[in-house]
């Protein structure tokens, strides 16, 4: 059995799928039959050419007329005799093998391409050096493996797993992921427990360990993995499973009921959120809200920025799915560890101290006010709320405002209908901020709290370096005492409190928010009932006291104990 | 053989979607397609030739189809430049 860190919970069975891509080497050798040689190169170009057809009709269906135009442009490349298939001919019938051609082609092609002082060619030249890739792994036997379309369920394995990787997952046939690396708060973690999907991390040697269609059974609250188990492992593994859907089945009973502790004080708790479509999600996990949006998703993975009119779809689709829910939608959080083509700057020292979300959004007024303006033009379609990321000065705040007055203005001037009174808020996530949150809750219409990077920035600590991990944490006293003055500033200025990182859906730190008074807990969709449940076997008044006592501790485990004593009082 | 020369009129020339349009409208066709820009030449259902020719707008260019179906192909493809390649 190997062990990992348990980030999702949950009981995974099905066969594995090693995703590594392995690095490629183009053979230079001779060559018997010329004829074989090419129908060869004919044949990969024929398969990479019927994977660029599904990937169209999919971005067709699935994006729009615009992502499937780029599969076109594919497939015109692909198709291209005069500058492919003719050249690689020529060069096989002088003896060179179909992977070198290949190459050598491909590479002028890119060349012509890339030597042109034009972005729409450069592109096109990013486009013929990833057919290149494409083609070349065909020919050696090397695919890369394809996440976003799987015949059947499987347990995905992965070194780590990029944020671009995630968000194609097809998520309803992965049984669960295992990744060697990372931690609690490592993108993959955040996303599994979003999906509901069993997850482990940080697990040592699985790569070694498992090879493809091993038959896996993994324990995603455990944090353990057994690869091809006896008949009796798997039985106990069973029992486990059947536990936690015993567990599922009495959470139910807390389905369409007030978020409310023993004693009558009522909160919200809401869903985090990537894409419209797990707004579904939220809702069937009974949130009372979105208390966390992330825009991000819809800016990855492609080579353009999306249009205002996309985004505006995307936002539009949140809010119905909502159904006059409340609806918090982050503007885009990029930078740190989620690179954006063309927007985020490559290879910073300190990228989390560097040039990130509202920075970058601030220095790029055009991509922002688009942004803006399609979210004041969806905000007529439901209950919206704004929140600006990572503001670390006040002056930040007000220029993020006065770019959303500038997108109301326009609107306005163009007789487009939206709401005027979209509430403006801000997230609580960098130290600074947190000391001075009064000066902001003055300007701000709504706090959220961002525990992941509060935590990471007030302890000083890289939440994926395994070395220091240990110390991220958000029972450390000082980041407690900056979440309680947050809530209580943001209280002092008439404003609600939420917390939208990973410690709101933490059951047993829950009594120790709920006694600072945090208004709303936003966690991931699989968490609320759980949340919820907590609540109400929790006495308001008596967490309010204990919190009191929480000031006076002077350690982690000193935190915890405080807090554990409420719970079981 | 049928010859013609044309003036490609929008805006961005035989570059991005127009270039695609150009290209595609030419393989529907049989007929082998040639493309002349002053000295230079080449095959225009070539899509890497088309992009990298630097056809911009107001370029004069000579259209060469060659081939069974050559009198619809340039019918076709004269038609698709006037109506602006899609752009």
């Amino acid at each position: 059995m190997l062990k990992g860190i348990g980030v999702s919970k949950g009981i995974g069975k099905a066969p594995a799928l090693c995703y590594i891509l392995e690095e490629i080497t183009v053979p230079h050798v001779a060559i018997g039959d010329a004829e074989a040689e090419k129908k060869r190169f004919d044949a990969a170009v024929a398969e990479v050419c019927a994977d660029v057809h599904v990937m169209h009709d999919e971005a067709l269906e699935k994006v729009g007329p615009e992502e499937a135009e780029i599969f076109n442009a594919h497939l015109m490349i692909l198709e291209d005799e005069d500058s492919l298939a003719e050249p690689v001919h020529d060069m096989i019938d002088e003896g060179m093998n179909a992977e070198a051609a290949a190459e050598t082609v491909f590479d002028m092609i890119i060349d012509m391409m890339g030597s042109v002082e034009d972005e729409y060619l450069r592109q096109r030249a990013a486009d013929a050096a990833d057919l290149k890739d494409q083609v070349l792994r065909v020919l050696l036997g090397k695919r890369k493996i394809d996440i976003s379309r799987l015949k059947e369920p499987i347990v995905l394995v992965a070194k780590d797993l990029a944020p671009s990787d995630t968000i194609k997952m097809d998520i309803k046939n992965i049984a669960g992921i295992i990744c060697q690396e990372g931690g609690k708060t490592s993108h993959t973690a955040i996303l599994a427990k979003a999906m509901g999907l069993p997850a482990i991390v940080g697990c040592k040697g699985i790569l070694a360990a498992v090879k493809n269609g091993d038959a896996i059974v993994m324990d995603g609250g455990a944090g353990e993995v057994l690869c091809n188990p006896t008949a009796e492992e798997a039985r106990e593994y069973e029992e486990r499973a059947a536990a936690h859907r015993a567990e599922a089945e009495e959470l139910k009973k807390f389905r369409g009921k007030p978020s409310v502790s023993a004693d009558g004080h009522v909160v919200a708790i809401c869903a985090n959120i990537a894409k419209p479509e797990e707004c579904a999600v939220g809702v069937e996990n009974d949130c009372e809200g979105v208390g966390l949006f992330r825009s991000e998703f819809l800016y990855m993975d492609r080579d353009t920025l999306p249009s205002e009119q996309e985004q505006f779809e995307a936002y539009k689709k949140a809010l119905e799915i909502g159904a006059g829910r409340p609806i918090t939608i982050r503007t885009l959080d990029a930078g740190g560890d989620k690179a954006l083509p063309g927007v985020t700057v490559p290879a910073e020292e300190n990228p989390f101290l560097g040039f990130r979300a509202v920075r970058i959004c601030l220095a790029n007024r055009d991509l922002f006010k688009t942004q803006l303006r399609a979210l004041y033009r969806a905000s007529m379609y439901g209950n919206l709320l704004v929140m600006f990321p990572m503001i670390s000065s006040v002056e930040e705040l007000r220029a993020a405002k006065a770019v959303a007055a500038e997108a109301r203005a326009e609107l306005k001037a163009e007789g487009v209908p939206f709401r005027e009174d979209v509430p403006l808020g801000m997230m609580v996530e960098i130290p600074s901020t947190a000391m001075a949150a009064d000066l902001y809750a003055k300007e701000a219409d709504f706090f959220s709290i961002g525990t992941n990077d509060l935590t990471q920035y007030t302890v000083a600590v890289d939440r994926g370096n395994q070395l220091v991990a240990h110390l991220y944490t958000h029972y450390n006293p000082g980041v407690i005492r900056l979440i309680a003055n947050t809530i209580r500033a943001a209280h002092d200025n008439g404003i609600r409190c939420c917390m939208c990182g990973e410690a709101a859906g933490d059951v047993d730190f829950i009594p120790a928010l709920l006694g600072m008074g945090l208004d709303q807990f936003s966690i991931s969709a699989p968490g609320i009932l759980r949340a919820r449940r907590m609540i109400s076997r929790l006495s308001y008044e008596k967490c309010k006291a204990m919190v009191e006592e929480l000031m006076k501790a002077a350690t982690v485990e000193e935190v915890k104990k405080t807090i554990a004593e409420v719970i079981n009082k | 053989m049928v010859r013609e020369t044309v003036v490609i009129n929008n805006a961005s020339g035989l570059h991005a979607r127009p270039a695609s349009n150009f290209v595609a409208t030419a393989k529907k066709y049989e007929s082998k397609f040639t493309v002349r820009k002053g000295d230079m030449e080449f095959n225009g259902k070539s899509i890497v030739k088309v992009l990298t020719a630097g056809i911009v707008a107001g370029t004069e260019v000579e259209l060469e189809f060659d081939g069974p179906d050559e009198e619809a192909a340039m019918a076709e493809m004269l038609a698709a430049i006037e109506a602006g390649l899609g752009e």
